[in-house]
């Protein structure tokens, strides 16, 4: 029975991989829009004993830097938002939902977690440090544990964080997470960032240099942001 | 028990009934993230462009606000002096040009800013690898007079320079080998080599010197109970204090340093100020609004900030009491 059950899950998640992976993204009428729906991935006060914001979503500087070999199947942009944290961080859903995939080929090793949200909203937490011991076609409520935080060194004293990403269902689409997700942006934005702020194409300066203006990224397409005239210039032109 | 509830709620108190410090929006239609001060603290600087501006180039608005107007042409990393202009290319090379006369040298950086110290005539800068785990890689520190020819002057890993304390001494932090867990924070004498060691941690984060060198601010983050804080200790060597506050800070002056607490509750931002000589916080007031991006800044007089208003992303300008 035990392995019958097992069975299932696993035919469950090849067929929610091939549907995941080789659908075509979901159009925005069947995608819920942004109100705040979902809750931040940690408990507690943020600080420097237990987690902070570390990288915003969008075109920062860092993932211009890494814009063609790190993000260069997402459009050259960081489509997610990395939160500093000490391995072993309880990690919690951002929403009810129900698990879609664990380990799934997602990247942000060495372990991951996708969870699917009412709305074809999906959320995925990366750099896990160990594999999560949810069953995919498991319910979970919001706040509920599901993993530990980690890091993508894997050291856990390198750069220890939180990769979090909102996706569409069809994993085509990233969402900026910070118009769904209720938090007092501003003040996490205060102390705790590693980056270096967003990246200035010379040609348009004011585009793409708030939080809340970076775009949506699309799996496979363009990069957004091999500009004419980057500020400031990458070593190299960026890898 | 009693006695601490009572100043304990005493300060809550202190800090939730601050007054709102009246401010002045300088600059309008979403802009400008970024901002830094002028040497005379009398106007802020901003990168601007199309379709805002009719050509990208560095601008000026005055404190008090009024028209802007365009500064620089172009775009570059300037000296805190405003007496050069560093411009990275794509590849090793950066172009340093002095703004009085147009007099050029270069220094092969990899893309790197430079460290200035203060009379902007003597720079450092840290050329690192870019691959492996950043907290093993290589990192070499070079210091240059004006005009002359790089030297290197330590090997680190995972770190870097932090700032010049005087004319000929760096301070630095970073791991003397790639194996080990914790960074060192030190002072480097360039003449000699001479290193004094300050503190040791798993990562020095947000180091920032003081106006004169004497002292240094950083934070520990995911270290140990005892370790994680704000913190702030001489450099020429003694014993560290650790803030009872934690959030963004900035150096107002030599003796003063503003902190805008991290209390993500939705509530306007605090800005408070710790006093060196008295040991000692004191609350200024609340902005009447939050700081977008962590985006804010203190004049180099230190009689006004600056701060990117999460209200309508343009820059405000208050007077600090």
């Amino acid at each position: 029975m035990r392995f019958r059950t097992l069975g299932a899950g696993a035919a469950l998640g090849a067929s929610a991989f091939a549907f995941a992976h080789y659908a075509p993204a979901l159009p925005d009428s069947a995608i819920a829009r942004p109100a705040q729906q979902f809750g931040l991935p940690f408990a507690g006060p943020p600080g420097p004993d237990t987690w902070m914001l570390g990288q915003g979503y969008g075109n920062t500087t860092g993932a211009y830097r890494q814009r063609r070999r790190t993000y260069g199947n997402l459009q050259g942009v960081h489509a997610g938002l990395d939160f500093s944290a000490p391995c072993g961080t309880p990690v919690r859903s951002i929403g009810d939902g129900t698990v879609a995939e664990v380990d799934g080929p997602h990247g942000s090793p060495p372990h991951n977690v996708v969870i699917n949200h009412a709305g074809n909203l999906s959320s995925l937490y990366g750099h896990l440090r160990v594999r999560s011991s949810l069953r995919v076609g498991q319910a979970v409520k919001r706040g509920d544990v599901i993993g530990q935080s980690g890091d993508s060194q894997e050291t856990c004293i390198s750069a220890p964080h939180l990769h979090l990403e909102l996706r569409d269902r069809s994993h085509q689409r990233f969402f900026n997470p910070l118009p769904y997700i209720r938090a007092d942006w501003d003040s996490l934005s205060l102390a705790g960032s590693f980056g270096r702020g967003y990246q200035y194409d010379l040609n348009a300066p004011r585009r793409w240099q708030t939080p809340e203006s970076q775009p949506e990224v699309r799996r496979g397409g363009a990069l957004l942001n091999e500009f004419a005239r980057p500020w400031p210039p990458a070593p190299g032109g960026g890898r | 028990m009693r006695r601490l509830l009572s100043l304990l709620a005493a300060a809550t108190i202190s800090v939730s009934a601050a007054a709102t410090l009246p401010s002045q929006q300088v600059l309008s239609g979403t802009c400008c993230p970024g901002a830094v001060w002028t040497p005379d603290s009398k106007a802020l600087l901003f990168l601007d462009g199309p379709p805002a501006r009719p050509a990208t180039g560095i601008y000026q608005v005055p404190a008090t606000g009024g028209s802007v107007t365009r500064r620089f042409s172009s775009v570059a990393f300037f000296s805190p002096k405003l007496a050069w202009a560093v411009r990275p290319g794509n590849g090793d090379a950066t172009t340093l040009e002095r703004l009085s006369d147009g007099r050029r040298f270069t220094l092969p950086t990899r893309g790197a800013d430079v460290t200035w110290t203060r009379a902007e005539t003597r720079l450092a800068y840290t050329r690192s690898d870019t691959t492996g785990n950043f907290d093993r890689r290589l990192s070499r520190v070079y210091v240059a007079d004006v005009f002359g020819a790089p030297r290197q002057v330590a090997t680190l890993y995972g770190g870097g320079v932090s700032g010049w304390i005087n004319d000929t001494t760096l301070l630095l932090s970073g791991k003397a080998q790639p194996g080990v867990r914790d960074r060192e924070l030190f002072t480097l004498d360039i003449r000699n080599g001479a290193r004094r060691t300050l503190g040791q941690a798993l990562s020095f984060r947000g180091v920032s010197l003081s106006p004169d060198g004497a002292w240094v601010v950083y934070y520990v983050a995911f270290d140990s109970k005892a370790r994680n804080g704000l913190w702030i200790r001489p450099t020429a060597g003694g014993a560290a204090r650790k803030l009872d506050a934690f959030g963004a800070y900035r150096w107002r002056d030599a003796g003063r340093l503003l902190l805008i607490p991290l209390q993500p509750d939705g509530s306007p931002h605090v800005l408070r100020e710790y006093r060196m000589r008295e040991n000692a916080w004191r609350t200024l007031g609340d902005l009447g609004d939050q700081v977008r991006q962590g985006d804010w800044s203190v004049s180099p007089d230190g009689q006004r900030m600056a701060y990117l208003s999460a209200r309508n992303g343009n820059v405000r300008v208050l007077n600090l009491p």
